[in-house]
């Protein structure tokens, strides 16, 4: 409390301090009272008044507080990249450029290095389902996959689709995806280019285009194909000509075959469209990622899936065993591109777990010399 | 009245198309299986609307970003003229026309193929990121099982280890199709129960 | 004796629908005690959603948003109930942020996720007594493929101040790309998926992630409704049960009875 103007009393001793004083000069106390008169002074607009209330120590502490954000409110203060943050920008061009280099330089050496991978049981089984297919059966081909994924699932279905015409089937394309029927044209005209054979449509394939709905759509579509899809996707008609004249439901295709990365899917096309197959088998192509959740519906003996090929190595397995032959086959240099590609992979990750191992050390040492527990 | 009656009759609704399309599986009544296809039609032609939903939201989502201008208004308006182009090439051509194919292939496919090889290089930083944030023993665990599962997938001339590949086998047939299967199926107690508060009315996210 | 003729899928699926339907009512109107805290029951500790509350406090003090994004699995099907799930923690997100600075934004993949979005936000606000801060805007179709969803959710996060983005609905290993992208702006992640494949990349791209049914648990910890609490440990006793199944079931086919 002051006495006079340009003084202020200091509660503990009595000592009288400068108004400008934060401590009193004779014991060091705080000197809040006076502290909050100059800190009221500075808002414009407000009288300064004498504060006659007694401040607690708890009180003293959250007016220097104040006091300290008042002094810098208006400062634009610098703020760095978090040190949590800082140094995985290194990381991330070190790792684009690695794997870049590397497939790069395996794609350009042009020498299949590693050894082809075998057909799994599951595989033979799904290349017998094909080898069962007579002239001009039809085939209900599903794609749908995500564009993004197209890398490993052309390499996977490739070989089958191959095998599927090698054999003179009918395949029907279908997507529950939007992009699925470009899509769809995009993988047997590239097939196309690799055999060396033009396929057309309807001549050869038939392209049924977007089915809507999700599993509703599916259903549906099990249950009255010709009535939900009626058209093309370039808008003819559909189910007029052989082999599809026949067709009144999911269980007069010869063969139903699941092509898609997404587990969801693949259960989707099993639980709905698999009680109307009535004994035709179903088929899947199925991205790596997606192989544990549905390896069950295939070992299980239920009967839901009759075969499964999975991943890029079943995609090349399947295709190094079939009869038929590509043109242009570079299975042998993408092969050794890809598993080039895990190994380097693999090395990544652990060289990733060890600078991260690194980075916490160096963490936690930082965190003792500040004197902050761990 | 209206006002009460109409959050009544919502639910009413719901509950009964639910309960019928449900019903469908066990029972085989004619009249029943005749409502149920029904139902599923409308449900999949809603679906499809749904899409031209989104495009719309979409469209005026970026339109508003062009007409107030807001950083970034210069990608809106590239993101339009892009949908308006795409939309009349495929109108014309169909979506298996030549022309919409060469916009497939040459446009969307690289776009997504270059997000998902993005994955490779941002999964292997996630890992230094997860030792930093989580040092404990199942981090160890995460990490070894993928480069355990990288290593196996492939053959190396000269450096072919039976005992890595039967392990690996072993690894995807037991645990890990074991875990799937756990995981699952708590998603699927999670699916049923979400579906079944809708029908019991307990949920009514079609309510305002 | 063969059992599997009257174990059929069917047979077995009636039975526990009917079970979980009963199983839900009895914790639903079950008479709770006077000593007993009303309607709560004891949910284990979920970090994740931990992580959430805390977020909506630090997003309050700070004036930044949370942005929640429900996926593109849309309302149908296996998916639609991890989108419907992310909906739920979406109404109580909204409710405690409707006077904030910043409110909430919310992303989908799917036009009708997206319509019951913006009505989630709409009914939220009025119930909070802010209709008037309501904006449609709010709710946005960040793409419709989920390649194309992922980059606008980035850029939908990136172009807001944001405290935390929650990742609740139906998403695939895309996901982590936006995990990512909130990382280098210095935003938490919390994320939970109904796929497998987007939950293993999220482990390691996310701050927190929850995984498999935990994120079906959002509703009652985030106590959205007391039905949810009843439906959570409805499932809880349905899980019992499926374990005692899978067990009875190993031991009879051992015994030659199945």
């Amino acid at each position: 409390m002051s006495d006079e103007d340009d003084q202020v009393t200091c509660a503990e001793c009595g000592f009288e301090n400068p108004l400008e004083a934060e401590r009193c000069q004779n014991c060091g106390a705080d000197l809040p009272a006076a502290f909050a008169e100059n800190l009221l002074a500075q808002v414009p607009g407000q009288e300064p008044f004498i504060n006659k209330a007694r401040i607690t120590p708890a009180q003293q502490v959250h007016l220097r507080l104040l006091g300290e954000m008042l002094a810098v409110e208006g400062q634009a203060l610098l703020l760095g990249i978090s040190p949590r943050r800082a140094g995985y920008t290194t990381l991330r061009i070190g790792t684009s450029l690695v794997l870049f280099l590397v497939l790069l330089f395996s794609l350009l050496a042009n020498k299949p290095v590693f050894t082809h991978p075998s057909l799994t049981s599951e595989a033979l089984e799904a290349r017998q389902l094909v080898y069962a297919l007579t002239p001009g059966a039809p085939v209900l081909f599903v794609v749908d996959y995500q564009p993004g994924f197209s890398g490993e699932m052309t390499r996977l279905g490739q070989g089958v689709l191959a095998h599927i015409l090698a054999q003179r089937a009918y395949p029907v394309f279908l997507s529950t995806h939007p992009t699925g029927p470009a899509q769809a044209e995009v993988f047997i005209t590239d097939l196309g280019i690799n055999t060396g054979i033009a396929y057309l449509t309807p001549d050869q394939y038939l392209n049924l285009g977007y089915l809507p709905g999700g599993p509703s759509g599916l259903l549906s579509f099990s249950q009255a194909p010709q009535q939900v899809m009626p058209l093309t996707a370039d808008g003819n008609s559909a189910w007029q000509d052989p082999p599809l004249q026949t067709i009144q439901s999911l269980s007069d295709f010869s063969l139903v075959l699941v092509m898609t990365e997404d587990p969801d899917t693949a259960r989707t096309w099993i639980e709905q469209a698999g009680p109307q197959l009535q004994g035709k088998p179903l088929m899947l192509l199925l991205s790596a990622q997606a192989e544990p959740s549905l390896r069950p519906y295939l070992e299980s003996g239920s009967g839901q899936v009759q075969g499964m090929v999975s991943g890029v190595s079943g995609g090349v397995a399947y295709q190094d065993s079939a009869v038929f032959t590509l043109q242009s086959d570079t299975s042998g240099i993408t092969w050794s591109a890809y598993s080039l590609g895990l190994w380097v992979g693999a090395i990544l990750l652990l060289l990733a777990g060890l600078y991260g191992v690194f980075r916490l050390v160096r963490e936690q040492e930082n965190e003792l010399s500040r004197g902050d527990k761990p | 009245m209206t006002q009460r009656r109409f959050p009544i009759f919502l639910l009413i609704l719901a509950v009964a198309g639910g309960g019928i399309v449900l019903m469908g599986y066990w029972v085989d009544l004619p009249a029943l299986v005749a409502v149920r296809n029904v139902l599923l039609r409308w449900a999949a032609t809603l679906t499809g609307v749904a899409v031209l939903l989104g495009i719309l939201n979409l469209l005026t989502v970026h339109w508003l970003k062009i007409i107030q201008p807001r950083e970034g208004g210069v990608y809106s308006l590239v993101m339009l003229i892009a949908f308006v182009i795409t939309f009349l090439v495929v109108a014309v051509d169909t979506p298996t026309g030549s022309w919409s194919v060469w916009i497939f292939r040459y446009i969307q496919l690289p776009v997504e193929t270059s997000l998902l090889a993005i994955l490779a290089v941002l999964l292997v930083v996630a890992v230094a990121r997860l030792v930093v944030r989580r040092p404990d023993s199942f981090t160890l665990l995460f990490i070894g099982t993928a480069i355990l599962f990288l290593v196996a997938a492939t053959y190396l001339p000269g450096f072919d280890i039976p005992v890595v590949r039967s392990l690996r086998d072993w690894i995807v047939q037991v645990p890990v199709v074991a875990g799937a299967r756990g995981l699952l199926l708590g998603i699927g107690l999670g699916v049923v129960a979400t579906g079944l508060r809708i029908l019991l009315g307990a949920d009514r996210p079609y309510e305002r | 004796m063969n059992l599997a003729n009257w174990l059929s899928p069917p047979v077995l699926g009636l039975a526990l629908l009917l079970i979980y339907t009963l199983l839900f009512l009895f914790f639903r109107y079950r008479p709770i005690k006077k000593s007993q805290p009303s309607g709560l029951l004891s949910i284990r500790e979920l970090a994740p959603l931990d992580q959430l509350i805390k977020s909506l406090g630090r997003a309050l003090e700070s004036g930044k948003g949370i942005h929640l994004s429900s996926g593109s699995g849309g309302v149908n099907g296996i998916r639609g109930a991890s989108g419907l799930t992310g909906l739920m923690m979406l109404a109580r997100i909204a409710r405690k942020s409707a006077k904030n600075d910043k409110p909430p934004l919310a992303t989908s993949g799917d036009g009708i996720l997206n319509a019951l979005a913006q009505d989630t936000l709409y009914q939220s606000y009025t119930a909070a007594g802010s209709r008037r801060n309501f904006d449609p805007s709010q709710g946005q179709v960040a793409g419709i493929t989920p390649f194309s969803y992922a980059a606008g959710a980035m850029l939908a996060a990136a172009d807001q101040p944001l405290k935390a983005n929650l990742l609740a609905g139906h998403f695939g290993p895309e996901a982590a790309l936006i995990a990512e992208a909130a990382d280098r702006s210095a935003q938490l992640t919390i994320a939970g998926s109904d796929n497998l494949p987007a939950q293993a990349t999220l482990l390691a791209a996310a701050d927190e992630v929850l995984i498999g049914e935990e994120l079906f648990a959002g509703g009652a910890y985030l106590q959205a409704n007391p039905a949810h609490q009843a439906s959570l440990a409805a499932q809880d006793a349905l899980r019992w049960l499926i374990i005692l199944l899978i067990l009875a079931g190993f031991t009879l086919k051992l015994l030659g009875m199945l």
